[in-house]
């Protein structure tokens, strides 16, 4: 089992959710697609999904 | 003049692309050649070959790419136990995986009338005489097979034919079809029932059966293995040796890395993030809204990768502005991940302050199965 925390959205320039960024196994600025066939995708949502993880707010893009 | 009868492929010549298995030599170790304290999670070290544990086990191992192997074979996967564990929990396990798309094992029919037998070959020796298990987990329909092998202080080629199975049809797709599965450690969970040798439907109980070796009933124990190879039918062939080129750009469509071969990647590195070597970089002003960095992956990757960032100590990448003067800084919104796809990243910068930068670190991108 992998150990995924600081889990946020990540967004394009337009504000658009296209990954997850966190910290895996204590490796920062890991970054994850919103992939099905993605096995950290998989072991990531299922985490989210059974409550143990909460998903915070992407880091704000700077204006 | 007389003529010469051409024989059908396989009758009497050894064809090549006939061995199933990716760096079955143990020559690609992309993420570095040495991991210690290992076993309380799933991890890869050599390409293609994962160390997969349910973290159960107190038993942890250092793991390496060693340059040690049969006559031609120059390199093997070695485990040496660093902390024993003699009180097996029930639903402790350890195995060395290989895992298979299923759009790259359709030639063995699996599932079909026509299913064919799958011949393993490798070669492996300890430090000590032990018995360990090969076999396959059909991930697809949920379906298994294992057999025995011994391993001794020399080298020996391990030869395992299994049979073919003609229920469950492997997709035909870029997803996680069956594993190969080499049992090191395994609690009575996999070992209370009678091994099964030929293809039933998933049973823990008899993937590993009992008589095994545990490979943390000692710190003695080692585990050396190369000369991988999976073939269709019921013969072993020699083994295909493959070119390092060969075989890196197949282990490359599971994982990619901006650093060179030969260094491992890491966060600040021994001379800052730009003193290794296969650097990536960009330019554009703060939120510009462009991302002119572009990097694409050659093969493109088996699905969407993970990407992560390495620079500083932080994993931050470098920019500065492009005075040729200034110092560079790390932040985090340096190399801001913009499109992530099969075929390749664009990142740009997101970083406060509206001047011309230059931004600058590596990163790996991993698309396994």
């Amino acid at each position: 089992m992998n150990t995924f925390t600081n889990v946020k959205w990540h967004t394009d320039f337009e504000g658009n959710n296209i990954a997850y960024k966190c910290t895996k196994n204590g490796q920062p600025e890991v970054h994850i697609p919103l992939e099905p066939k993605n096995s950290d995708y998989i072991n990531l949502k299922a985490q989210i999904d059974a409550g143990d993880i909460t998903v915070g707010a992407a880091d704000a893009i700077v204006s | 003049m007389a003529l010469t009868k051409l024989r059908p492929a396989g009758q009497g010549f050894v064809n090549g692309n006939r061995n199933l298995i990716i760096n079955g030599a143990m020559q690609v170790a992309q993420r570095g050649t040495s991991l210690t304290g290992q076993g309380a999670s799933s991890i890869f070290l050599l390409d293609r070959f994962k160390m997969n544990t349910n973290g159960a086990s107190a038993g942890r191992y250092t793991i390496t790419q060693t340059a040690d192997g049969p006559s031609g074979l120059a390199n093997c996967l070695k485990l040496d136990v660093t902390t024993a564990d003699t009180s097996i929990a029930a639903g402790e396990r350890l195995f060395i995986e290989h895992p298979f798309e299923g759009q790259n094992l359709q030639s063995i029919a699996k599932g079909t009338s026509d299913a064919q037998s799958l011949t393993l070959s490798f070669y492996v020796k300890g430090n000590a005489s032990a018995t360990y298990v090969a076999g396959f987990y059909d991930n697809d329909n949920n379906r298994q097979v294992s057999k025995q092998f011994a391993v001794t202080t020399s080298w020996n080629r391990i030869t395992l034919t299994f049979p073919p199975d003609t229920t469950g049809v492997l997709g035909d797709d870029n997803a996680l079809s069956m594993q190969l599965r080499f049992y090191l450690h395994a609690g009575s969970n996999y070992t209370s029932g009678t091994i099964s040798e030929t293809w039933i439907a998933a049973d823990g109980t008899k993937s590993v059966g009992s008589g095994t070796t545990s490979i943390f009933d000692s710190t003695s124990r080692t585990f050396f293995i190369t000369g991988v190879q999976l073939e269709v039918g019921e013969t072993a062939t020699p083994f295909e040796h493959r070119s390092f080129a060969d075989e890196m750009y197949r282990c490359r469509r599971y994982f990619y890395k901006s650093f060179n071969y030969a260094t491992a990647p890491e966060n600040g590195g021994s001379t800052n993030v730009s003193g290794n070597g296969g650097l990536l970089g960009y330019c554009g002003s703060n939120n510009s809204g462009i991302y002119s960095g572009v990097l694409r992956f050659d093969p493109e990757m088996r699905t969407t990768p993970t990407v992560v960032i390495y620079g500083n100590s932080s994993g931050y990448w470098g920019h500065l502005a492009p005075t040729n003067s200034g110092s560079v800084s790390f932040s985090s919104g340096s190399g801001y991940m913009g499109n992530i796809k099969a075929s390749g990243v664009n990142f740009g910068q997101n970083v406060s302050g509206n001047t011309l930068l230059i931004g600058f670190g590596h990163l790996t991108a991993e698309a396994e199965l």
